[in-house]
């Protein structure tokens, strides 16, 4: 495992009586690293676990947080379930896609979006909602979406 | 008049400690580490008959008291999957009353003599998780989690565990599946994990509400507890109410307060305009509610015999705007997307529900379908591996039984709105 | 006794019994599927569902433990409505392509549709697609639309194998069964999840598309690869031999197979096979008739006399046909220079108590001698896996280590004098478990007569120790109980090479052996076969040592002939002819037979029983002097040996490369790489091999794989130095 995530895994092992308990934080930290979970960094959480990579890859797709695939550098999670629908989910996903021009699951070819459906996410007091890289927005409308997309563009230039 | 115990001084910024010990914060591990011996913290939440918040309703100090004396390790679970649709309570407290949960944790492991607790929570609480391990600093820092908690011979480790997005991981036995670094499909039963559970130890699992209740019944009694609402499942309760409603948003109120008096009272009443259609009382795997069980009493006992569950007390209110075939379609696709998969029933039959529903809201509806998906849904209940097949069939069957004209008009072609509410 | 009734029936059976056993007991089929009798209660497929008075909900007959009174009901309409559903449910999505399925007819979801489906599928929406005809590595072909995902053969890799090479990959209706990234399904046991399979998801490769199950005919038999005897299936269509599939023999395999005897068997119809005798005539081999080869053996033989001939070989007989070769050369010819060993192995009789495959489950220690069962016994092996899980010490001794980091390892080999030899090591071994009184199980390769003489001792000093011995040779057991080793005055394998390197032998007669590959010393063992007058060869193949052979002897293969043979536990094995041997074939008793009648013997009468073995007498072999630097150690692998296993097409992608394989730290410090070619020399021998780096090889040693036809280990002398140097990369023109 790169040396920069072995501290860290490291320090994750004595957290738990069994360091397979570490499987779910070591994928996190190799998609913090590379923002998703690759073939080669499920094989670096096995081989530091000492069981096969298949097993990695079990465990890794049984989960949706990890990413199978690469994606953008923002991962806007709306969430469709019912609470969020009664109140026009479905229409601010529709509307978040026209915008990004994308479909649920795809990235603006840019590489700053991702847009995703996903399930309820325990917000519904303020729905509707969506996670912006697991952070919480609520009580959406079309134009505060269009605010929440400016506000994450500019902040991307100013990175740049 | 009922106060407020979970959410008691919630707008003080209850995540800094000070103002969480100024309003009395810690008394009850005091007390309880100082006063009373393990078994009496166990005896005193069995006569608060306090019970899970989780879902099942199962008594709190029952199950302390299931774990073998054999000298094995034992561990604590708390349950902060939270992935119920509908339901935000626990989301609430840990983002806002994290010490509260903290104590709760720590006095149930004085009780049952765990040393390690983990903390299981959804993935998509970052912030949440992020507030917890803070708390958890602070309050170790205080001596009041860590190596000899106020000074006495107990100590106390917590683990906060972020899931990864799983509905299933909310079960109790997926859940140490996943807190052991495996997929989060369900284990066999028994052995419960009272006898072989984390790691093969004994294990409580309890929700995050459930744990929140423990620090008031020990510092006030359990006669005051059980004093709080119906005799048969009492005590203050989180409703989180969401969908049609004015005012949605975590009301906690006595158990046994009427699902009129919530969404009427409390959450403001339907929008403008709107009449009232149908609630799911318990979350969106209990079975749709209507008009007439609007006095139904919100408590496990009333809601059942209602004919519906109350589960997590998560109340999603439907109007006459709602089309209840899209409803059922929304929520079939998700108990799809969230079966684990293991058993037969409910990895086929949820997705053999979703074609149907999907199809009948495409317009492609057949004579039969209403009746096929009654048969669905009848050999998936109780059938399944785990509760989650139940949970995946209860809306669909309420919305079959109480709006056959909804299906029927399908049927005709009547196709209906692009989206669920108009 | 646990009292209960099933179906209005009163019956009493043991506690922990579950409710399916219980049923069966009495005649009453539930049915299954993710259920096997080998693998942990599960419980997901849910067709087992029954009521059970005063339960709630169905329960699972197959993970639900009797109780006292319980009173179950697998007859209601209840019942046969939720196994109707089931089956429902599993074949919604299924692509009903059972005509072009190999499983079809013997497919446990078919059966069991049959007799408990609804007559049509209500099911008219989009199948849920998933992959077809995805290859598993190099046996296997994984059509996912046919998986039902009962798990058995990811539980049989988690529970028996505890590799996780396959795994459930996504999850609900997506769930598949998948390995690392679609990479080869790598462990030498696949096979075992062909059998496992209930429905046509995992086929065999070479089975694929071969015959349909009702046209074949089967026989019990035993695989004969290996010393372990695993118990199997064989199956042949149109008399050739399609199939080979584990039988659960509770006390050996358990049903249990590795791909070397599930896969090895294509040997039989090999066109490479020996149809015809042949003589030498003018320096070159030519077919002849059976009546001139054997006239041309005998005359040989007679003109010899008992004391010019020698005779190698019988391990690979059946019982019966090992009695007939001891008769032939004792009592018809009347030598004593009879010896079965051709290779490194000095005895396969335990002389202290033999183990069983079983008391490897009862073991307080495991002992592995010079040897890895995972590539000379891989089904032994398993058991070996499963007591490393339940926390059973195991101690390896020899030049590498198998069981990886964590596991008490004594590297030391005889070949590294600095830290002292195997026997060394393993009287160590016997002072510290002495006085333990619970079962310490050996397992030794049956190599090194140091070792040989420190077990002896291990014989007084605990009587519970028991020894199972691991050979190259499947009946190499049988082969000394029908006493095919060296009588008093007789001639061991290496004294009768010596001899006819000496010219001092007239007729050497090769048995189902081939010295030229496995005798360690590959300069005497050349130069014997060269010199000696008459080299009679008996084989399925034209092998090394035949090359120089004056009369080649083709016979039956096991497959064709029945009999029985003892494994390394000394029990009987029963082998069951499955084809006709080709026209024109004798089996090896048959040619045994023939020569003694025509020697002037009697076959009728019963065999006099040979003497009980001799505690094999230690073999000379040349130890080389102390030297200095890297030393060459020689290693067994399950692919290794040439004949049938060279002969068998569909085992060609897993036959070994030549590698040598060095610590990592003598990699490091001769500056070379893994995949890197570098010439081996000893002496005025070279071998050309690719490096690998290992761990867990001793530093100081070159290991390098024993028996293989292109590149023999026998040029290289054991435990002598030898000198690494990199062949250069042919460059590649631009
Ligand atoms: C599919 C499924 C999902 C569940 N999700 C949750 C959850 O998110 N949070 C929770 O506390 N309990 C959940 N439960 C209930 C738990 O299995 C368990 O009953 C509960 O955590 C016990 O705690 P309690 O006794 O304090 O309620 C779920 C159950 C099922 C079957
Ligand atoms: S491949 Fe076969 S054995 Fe494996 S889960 Fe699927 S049906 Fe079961
Ligand atoms: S339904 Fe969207 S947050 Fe709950």
């Amino acid at each position: 495992m790169r040396e920069a995530l072995m501290a860290h895994a490291r320090d994750v092992l004595t957290r738990y009586p069994d360091p397979n308990s570490a499987m779910l934080p070591l994928l996190y930290l190799v998609q913090e690293a590379d923002g998703w979970v690759s073939p080669a960094g499920l094989e670096e959480v096995a081989s530091f676990l000492g069981v096969a990579p298949a097993v990695a890859e079990s465990v890794a797709s049984f989960y949706t947080l990890l990413q199978k695939r690469p994606v953008g550098r923002y991962v806007l999670q709306v969430c469709t379930n019912l609470s969020c629908s009664l109140l026009g989910a479905e229409h601010l996903l529709d509307h978040l896609g026209r915008k990004l021009g994308i479909g649920p699951g795809e990235t603006t070819p840019d590489g700053l979006f991702t847009l995703q459906s996903v399930e309820c996410l325990a917000e519904c007091g303020q729905a509707p909602v969506l996670q912006v890289n697991l952070d919480f927005h609520s009580g959406l409308t079309p134009e505060k979406v269009d605010a929440l997309l400016n506000a994450l563009r500019k902040e991307a230039e100013q990175d740049v | 008049m009922f106060e407020p115990v979970l959410t008691r001084g919630i707008d003080r910024d209850l995540t800094r400690i000070e103002n969480y010990v100024a309003q009395g914060g810690f008394t009850a591990l005091t007390k309880a580490v100082r006063e009373l011996t393990p078994q009496q913290v166990v005896e005193e939440v069995t006569r608060s008959n306090l019970r899970g918040r989780g879902g099942a309703g199962f008594p709190a100090g029952r199950k302390w008291g299931f774990l073998p004396q054999d000298g094995r390790p034992r561990y604590l679970a708390c349950n902060a999957d939270e992935g119920e649709p509908g339901t935000f309570k626990d989301h609430l407290l840990i983002d806002r009353n994290p010490f509260l949960l903290l104590e709760g944790i720590a006095i149930a492991c004085y009780a049952i003599g765990a040393h390690h607790a983990f903390i299981y929570i959804r993935g998509e609480f970052l912030t949440g998780a992020r507030i917890l391990e803070a708390s958890i600093a602070a309050a170790r820092s205080r001596g009041y989690l860590g190596e000899r908690i106020l000074g006495g011979d107990f100590s106390l480790e917590v683990t906060v565990h972020r899931g990864a997005g799983s509905y299933e991981c909310g079960e109790e036995t997926a859940l140490l599946e996943s807190l052991e670094g495996k997929r989060g499909n369900p284990r066999l039963k028994p052995p419960f994990p009272a006898v072989a559970g984390a790691y093969g130890m004994p294990t409580v699992i309890n929700n995050v509400e459930t744990l929140c209740c423990v620090p008031s019944i020990v510092e006030r009694g359990a006669a005051w507890f059980a004093g709080i609402g119906p005799a048969g499942s009492p005590g203050p309760k989180l409703f989180a109410v969401s969908g049609l409603v004015r005012r949605p948003g975590n009301y906690e109120l006595p158990m046994g307060t009427t699902l009129r008096e919530l969404i009427f009272q409390h959450a403001g009443g339907l929008r403008e305009g709107r009449r009232f259609k149908a609630v799911l009382p318990g979350g969106s795997s209990s079975p749709a509610l209507v008009e007439e069980h609007l006095d139904t009493p919100l408590d496990f006992d009333s809601v059942a015999r209602a004919g519906s569950m109350f589960g997590s007390g998560a109340v999603m209110v439907l109007d006459d705007s709602v089309c209840m075939v899209r409803a059922a379609w929304r929520l079939a696709e998700f108990y799809r997307d969230e079966s684990c998969g293991k058993c037969t029933p409910c990895r086929e039959g949820t997705y053999w529900i979703t074609a149907v529903l999907e199809r009948l809201e495409a317009g492609g509806g057949r004579e039969e379908d209403p009746a096929l998906l009654e048969h669905l849904a009848g050999q998936i209940g109780t059938r399944t591996f785990c509760p989650l097949g139940d949970a995946a069939i209860g809306f669909l069957l309420s919305s079959l039984k109480y709006f056959p004209e909804e299906y029927a008009a399908h049927l005709r072609g009547e196709t209906c709105r692009r989206e669920v509410a108009s | 006794m646990i009292n209960l009734t099933i179906d209005g029936r009163q019956t009493s059976v043991p506690e922990g019994t579950l409710v399916l056993h219980a049923a069966r007991e009495l005649g009453i089929d539930i049915p299954t599927f993710c259920h096997h009798a080998r693998l942990l209660p599960f419980g997901a497929c849910r067709m087992c569902l029954v009521e059970i008075e005063k339960a709630p909900k169905l329960q699972t007959a197959c993970t639900t433990v009797v109780s006292e009174g319980m009173v179950v009901r697998t007859d209601t309409e209840q019942v046969r409505l939720t196994r109707q559903s089931v089956l429902e449910f599993l074949l919604a999505n299924h692509p009903l392509d059972c005509p072009v399925c190999d499983k079809g007819g013997e497919c446990e979801l078919q059966d069991l549709t049959h007799r408990w489906g609804a007559p049509a599928s209500q099911f008219r929406e989009a199948k849920n697609r998933k992959g077809k005809a995805l290859p598993f590595g190099p046996f296997i072909v994984m059509d996912e639309e046919r998986c039902i995902l009962c798990q058995r053969c990811v539980r049989f890799d988690q529970e028996v194998l505890g590799e996780g090479g396959i795994g459930l990959m996504g999850r609900g209706f997506r769930t598949r069964v998948g390995t690392f990234q679609g990479r080869p399904y790598d462990t030498p046991f696949s096979g075992n999840v062909v059998d496992l399979c209930p429905v046509g998801a995992l086929t065999s490769r070479p089975y694929r598309f071969r015959a349909r199950p009702w046209d074949l005919t089967s026989v019990a038999s035993t695989c004969l690869h290996c010393s372990v005897g695993c118990a199997a299936r064989l199956d042949a269509r149109e008399n050739h031999w399609v199939r080979l599939r584990g039988a659960d023999d509770p006390a050996v395999n358990q049903g249990w197979l590795c791909d070397r005897g599930r896969y090895g068997f294509g040997f039989a119809a090999s066109p490479e096979r020996l149809t015809a005798p042949q003589l030498r005539r003018g320096g070159k081999l030519a077919a002849t008739s059976w009546e001139e080869a054997l006239d041309r053996v005998v005359q040989a033989l007679r003109e010899a006399g008992p004391d010019r001939v020698g005779i190698i070989g019988g391990g690979r007989l059946t019982d019966q046909e090992a009695a007939l070769l001891h008769h032939l050369g004792r009592q018809v010819l009347g030598t004593a220079h009879l010896d079965r060993r051709a290779g490194r192995q000095l005895t396969a009789t335990p002389h202290l108590a033999g183990g069983t495959l079983e008391d490897l489950d009862r073991a307080a220690h495991i002992v592995l001698i010079g040897c890895d069962p995972e590539e000379t016994a891989p089904v032994l092996a398993l058991r070996v896996r499963q007591a490393l899980r339940r926390g059973t010490p195991v101690t390896e001794l020899g030049p590498w280590q198998t069981y990886g980091p964590g596991h008490a390892w004594i590297p030391p080999s005889r070949w590294l004098p600095a830290v002292g030899s195997t026997a060394t090591a393993l009287a160590g071994l016997r002072e510290e478990l002495a006085g333990q009184d619970q079962p310490v199980v050996l397992v030794w390769s049956g190599e090194d007569a140091a070792v040989h003489d420190e077990l002896a001792r291990w014989r007084q000093a605990m009587p519970g120790a028991r020894l199972l011995i691991v050979g190259d040779q499947p009946n190499a057991r049988g082969a000394e109980a029908a006493g095919l080793l060296p009588g008093s005055g007789g001639r061991s394998t290496p004294e009768l090479l010596a001899a006819a390197a000496a010219g001092d032998l007239q007729v050497l007669y090769l048995v189902g052996v081939n010295p030229a590959l496995s005798f360690p010393d590959g300069a005497l063992v050349r130069e014997a076969l060269e010199k000696v007058p008459f080299l009679v060869v008996q084989d399925l193949f034209a092998t090394e040592s035949a090359r120089s052979a004056h009369a080649l002897l083709p016979v039956a293969a096991w497959s064709e002939k029945t009999g029985s043979w003892s494994n390394l536990e000394g029990r009987h094995r029963p082998l069951a002819a499955l084809t006709p041997a080709p026209e024109n074939l004798p089996d090896d008793g048959g040619i045994f037979r023939e020569l003694i009648r025509r020697l002037g013997g009697e076959v009728s009468a019963p065999l006099p029983a040979p003497a009980p073995p001799a505690a094999a007498a230690a073999y000379p072999l040349s130890t080389p002097p102390a030297a200095e630097g890297l030393r060459v150690a020689t290693v067994e692998l399950t692919y290794s040996g040439g004949g049938t296993v060279l002969h068998a097409p569909a085992l060609s992608p897993v036959l070994p490369e030549a590698w040598v394989t060095l610590h990592p730290e003598e990699a490091a410090r001769r500056d070379l790489a893994p995949g890197q070619v570098v010439e081996l020399s000893c002496g005025d021998s070279r071998l050309t091999l690719s490096v690998r780096t290992s761990a867990q090889v001793a530093p100081g040693l070159a290991l390098v794989p024993r028996r293989l036809p292109h590149s023999p280990d026998n040029l290289l002398t054991e435990g002598a130095a030898v000198a690494l140097t990199p062949v250069p990369r042919k460059e590649v023109l631009p």
